[in-house]
């Protein structure tokens, strides 16, 4: 239940009063901890998980606290152990108590999950990616009876939520094990340990296929206490925080509950109907495990016949920036290892496609970063300006949260993750409409370069007659995935209370 | 050129078991599409898009089983519309009677073991009209959607069998793609036609003839009771009544007119008749000459007869002219004034009670979002396959004069806005519709039925953004939409709420067909410009400027093998 009440703007360098209500996910990714697990669990006994566990998580007494919030500044972090933080999905909610009338007021997305038939269809989750071949979110109407040599798979039912243990890699199992043996832990069903892999010289991490990743995170009112440069927008705190003005100037869909389920007014009451707001200061989490197969990526851009495009260059088109992170609209020619800091790339950030690179002459039209975020590339298509153009695109950003990891068969990619507001108008349609999407920016018949689904092309364009490659295999293949909902403290306090 | 069909029947039987039957259809049509196999709807060779569905029996109504089709119509002319659609479902039901008598048999009235016949004459009683029917590519005829993409194709395997590397002048490059055609395509392209351009009002695309044409009888009618007027005076001076007397000068300039009508009338016959004897067939009998001469004669005469109301009543006019100038611009004027004081009393009283209404609509509550996934899950089970998505809302429409009259006006404005001033953005700057109409049905209900590409996400996305004025305009006289401002602010722009009010709106799209599956606006678009751009382009012998080239070219890339 929401409102569509607009509330007063803020000003971009004052933090949101309740910043410390907020996960501290929201407000950074951990970039100080190297390592980082993805505990997926499972709730047997509710009761156990609410008090003793939930409970010990959110201690009062901020030197025992597991959770932090986003309050807390950076760098007194460095100087805590770890970081944690926690989601949960429909089921997991519904474990802990929350009523059928409170799950009612979840937005759809949510409730059937990532792994429902048409989400996958929209999602482009099909043939190696569809949902029945996942290793953890598997949906349950894909049992089958030979699912017995598969002993490791989890299901969708299995998935009640997510912990995210944030530690040093020499410290992080050691982290992950004392949390588990809190008393009321949920069984974790799967842990999938990663870590920052840091380009050299940049200290901006790198993703399997060696680019540096994680550059153009949006900027978010009250929450994200850096100056944008120049031309970068910051984003409505509600585009990521439930509670809070969003883009359009509405409150985003928040879920709720009825007042006689929140007796002692743990919660914050919506402004305009009966109801507490259990959303507030909340987000939703997409989680996505996406494997790379980095060979036939390197096989692939490596035997181009055309010498002057292999490897590197190749590679450079089809992500739309250079290895070391380096906009192609802007760099040429890539600069040589250690001359491109942290600070550069996100001082350079400021690019837009229209004004500087309409026809994609040097950053292809359906590279993977134009894709992803197309700035200003909208403007002549909808007749807009510049401007105009962006704040759309703004409509649509995600914050990205995800790192690399390399498992025991030496498969490696990247375990997504994302947190958005409103799941359909950012997460899936930046998914479907814009990445896997076929007419893209005037292109016919052809996705995204590094995530679609083979067999597809690649067109790069030239003034004269574009090239355009053919047949491209399969790079990355979805083996799990889920939303969650990141609670604010409040709300988790509730839980714990229930 | 492209219409819309709308037909509307009453369910006797069991509308759930109508519901089964469809959906089984509709399946298998679907299921024949993974398989590229051929559907009887195919042989409609002027059907665009066609869907069956059911509308639940609610507010007093049975349920009602509707079909939407779009096609291409055949005449220009709207007046002769009623024909066409006739003419429609006539190819309809050759096509393929076996499913529309399956499905109509649930139907009130429909006869039993029906002809061919009886189904044609029974279908066309329930033809209902659109009231805002919207084409995202005019013009384009299912034929010629084909031939582009067929010439499409060929031209980018032309592309790829350049000569590498590629170089020279951007017209040797074009040539070469050109001639590396198949002979068909290149046909194809050279004998490309304009473009019908179908969504210009007739009044748009030819204003004087069609002004003529929809005021001839009323002037003549005029012209021709002047006329009479003038020849009783003639004959009879003083016969009239004093307020209807023409004045002596009005009978000199009529007469002065005729004569003058008479002498041109002689002198184009004069002329007619010099070409006829230069023409004049030689070495002919006498009775072939009596023949000729006879039936030449029999022509003129009965040209001269049937030009003989349009005289009457141009001459009438221009004695009306002369007799009443000033009068008639008083009149002008006056009828002018009468209907902007009419215009701005209707305005006043409506924005009054709008006012009434209050400015953000107090009494609205809160869209309650309850999601029925269940419902919600069978509709999303048709969607996100191959290329397009199909959209059916049925939504209540407020009660009320107020709201009544300004749906209805706004639906009426957005048609012919859309229409005469076609827009490149498309409806709402949706670049991505098909078809689009809304439809007020029984019941006080707003049917919306659109042929889209992509999502529901991103297809109303657009509409919540840069499209939400009008979106909202239609929408916010129906029961539920989000909280409007003045009746056109707000409301679509609420996204969330707006698209979940949609969603429950939504109505099963259980039997769905459509022409060119795999084809989006952008795709059909891309083609269209290919080949026109090809045609021009070789229409000048590849003459024309080198810049011109660079958007031909750059939709395309050559492929290393």
């Amino acid at each position: 239940m929401f409102s569509s009440d607009v509330l007063p703007p803020r000003r971009p360098d004052t933090p949101l009063n309740e910043l410390s209500d907020v996960q501290g996910l929201l407000a950074h990714g951990y970039p100080f901890f190297d390592g980082a697990a993805y505990c997926l669990f499972h709730i047997d006994n509710p009761a156990e998980v609410r008090r003793p566990w939930l409970q010990t998580l959110l201690h009062p007494d901020p030197a025992e606290r597991w959770i932090d919030h986003a309050l807390y500044p950076s760098n007194r972090l460095k100087y805590e152990d770890s970081g944690v933080a926690i989601a949960f999905t429909a089921s997991g909610l519904r474990k802990l108590g929350l009523s059928d009338d409170a799950l009612a007021t979840f937005v759809p997305e949510f409730r059937e999950g990532m792994a429902a038939e048409h989400r996958a269809r929209q999602l482009g989750d099909i043939e190696d990616s569809r949902p029945g071949l996942w290793t953890w979110g598997r949906p349950d109407s894909a049992r089958q009876p030979d699912n017995a040599g598969e002993p490791n798979i989890v299901w969708q039912s299995d998935i009640d939520g997510l912990l995210i243990v944030y530690a040093p890699p020499d410290t992080l199992a050691e982290r992950v094990q004392t949390i588990s043996r809190i008393r009321g832990c949920p069984e974790f069903r799967r842990v999938i340990r990663t870590r920052l892999y840091m380009q050299q010289g940049t200290g901006v991490p790198l993703e399997p296929f060696g680019f540096a990743d994680g550059i153009s995170q949006p900027y978010i009112e009250g929450v994200t206490m850096k100056v944008p440069p120049e031309g970068v927008r910051i984003i409505r705190t509600g585009e990521f925080v439930l509670g809070y003005p969003n883009e359009i100037g509405r409150l985003p869909a928040s879920p709720s509950i009825a007042l006689a389920e929140d007796p002692n007014h743990g919660l914050p009451r919506l402004p305009h109907v009966p109801r507490a707001d259990f959303g507030r200061n909340g987000s939703f989490l997409v989680m996505r495990q996406l494997e790379q197969d980095v060979t036939a990526f390197n096989r692939f851009v490596n035997g181009d016949p055309d010498p002057g495009l292999r490897g590197d260059n190749l590679a450079a088109r089809m992500v739309g920036r250079w290895r070391n992170g380096e906009p192609l609209v802007r760099a040429q020619q890539p600069r040589g290892p250690g001359e491109v800091t942290k600070t550069d790339l996100e001082d350079g950030n400021n690019f837009g496609y229209d004004r500087e690179d309409r026809h994609g002459f040097e950053c292809p039209l359906g590279a993977h970063v134009r894709r992803a975020n197309p700035r200003d590339a909208l403007a002549q298509g909808l007749q807009l300006s510049p401007a105009e153009a962006q704040r759309l695109v703004d409509q649509h950003r995600i914050l990205r949260r995800g790192r690399t990891y390399r498992d025991d068969t030496r498969a490696e990619g990247l375990i997504f993750v994302c947190l958005n507001a409103n799941i359909e108008r950012q997460f899936e349609f930046v998914q479907s409409s814009w990445l896997m999407s076929r007419e893209f920016s005037g292109l016919s018949g052809e996705t995204d370069p590094i995530l679609g689904n083979a067999p597809r092309r690649f067109t790069m364009q030239h003034p004269l007659l574009g090239r355009c490659r053919a047949n491209l295999p399969q790079f990355v293949r979805v083996r799990g995935g889920s939303y969650f909902f990141l609670p604010g403290l409040r709300s988790l306090r509730y839980l714990s209370q229930l | 050129m492209q219409r819309g069909l709308t037909l509307i029947t009453p369910i006797a039987g069991d509308w759930q078991a109508l519901m089964t039957l469809l959906r089984e259809r509709g399946d298998a049509l679907q299921a024949g599409w993974q398989n590229n196999a051929p559907y009887a709807l195919d042989a409609a060779e002027r059907l665009h898009f066609l869907s069956l569905f059911v509308i639940e029996p609610g507010a007093g109504c049975p349920a009602l089983l509707v079909l939407e089709g779009s096609f291409d119509g055949r005449c220009r002319n709207p007046l002769t519309d009623e024909s066409d659609r006739d003419q429609f479902i006539n190819e309809l039901v050759i096509a393929n009677a076996p499913l529309l008598r399956e499905v109509y048999a649930f139907c009130i009235n429909y006869p039993q073991n029906a002809t061919d016949q009886q189904v044609r004459e029974y279908l066309k009683i329930w033809k209902h009209d659109n009231q805002l029917f919207y084409v995202g590519c005019p013009g384009l005829t299912t034929g010629r959607i084909a031939e582009d993409a067929q010439i499409a194709a060929d031209v980018e395997a032309s592309v790829r069998n350049l000569n590498r590397p590629i170089m020279g002048r951007r017209a040797q490059i074009v040539r070469e793609i050109f001639q590396g055609l198949p002979r068909a395509s290149r046909d194809l392209v050279v004998n490309t036609p304009d473009r019908p351009f179908w969504v210009r009002h007739p009044l748009y695309e030819q204003p004087l003839q069609t002004l003529y044409w929809y005021a001839k009888w009323p002037l003549a009618i005029v012209g021709w009771a002047v006329l009479l007027l003038v020849l009783a005076e003639a004959w009879s001076p003083g016969s009239l009544p004093e307020c209807i007397t023409p004045a002596q000068s009005v009978l000199a300039a009529t007469w002065n007119w005729f004569a003058f009508f008479l002498v041109v009338a002689g002198v184009l016959t004069l002329f007619w008749l010099l070409i006829w004897c230069g023409e004049f067939p030689q070495y002919l009998t006498p009775r072939m000459t009596r023949y000729v001469i006879a039936t030449k004669l029999e022509e003129y005469v009965r040209t001269s007869i049937r030009a003989l109301p349009s005289f009457g009543a141009v001459l009438g006019l221009l004695a009306l002219a002369h007799w009443q100038w000033m009068r008639l611009w008083d009149f002008f004027f006056s009828a002018l004034a009468f209907l902007l004081l009419v215009l701005v009393v209707t305005a006043i009283v409506w924005y009054v009670r709008l006012l009434r209404i209050g400015l953000r609509e107090p009494a609205d509550r809160v869209f309650d979002l309850r999601w029925d996934t269940n419902r919600l899950a069978a509709v999303r089970e048709r969607e996100d396959r191959l290329a397009q998505s199909h959209i059916i809302s049925v939504t209540t429409i407020r009660l009320g004069v107020l709201r009544w009259v300004t749906l209805r006006c706004v639906l009426f404005a957005i048609h012919w806005l859309a229409r005469i001033l076609y827009n490149p953005l498309g409806l709402f700057s949706t670049q991505s519709i098909h078809f689009a109409r809304w439809t007020i049905v029984r019941g006080g209900r707003l049917l919306f039925i659109s042929n889209y590409d992509g999502g529901f996400g991103g297809y109303l996305g657009v509409f919540a953004t840069l499209g939400a004025a009008g979106v909202s305009a239609i929408w916010t006289n129906t029961e539920g939409f989000p909280r409007g401002f003045l009746l056109f602010g707000d409301g679509a722009r609420d996204e969330q709420p707006f698209k979940a009010r949609a969603r429950n709106s939504q109505v099963e799209s259980v039997f769905w067909y459509r022409r060119y599956p795999h084809l989006s606006v952008a795709a059909i678009e891309r083609n269209a410009a290919i080949r026109m751009e090809l045609a021009r382009f070789s229409s000048k012998a590849f003459q024309v400027p080198e810049a011109d080239f660079d958007v031909f070219l750059r939709r395309f890339a050559t492929t290393t093998p």
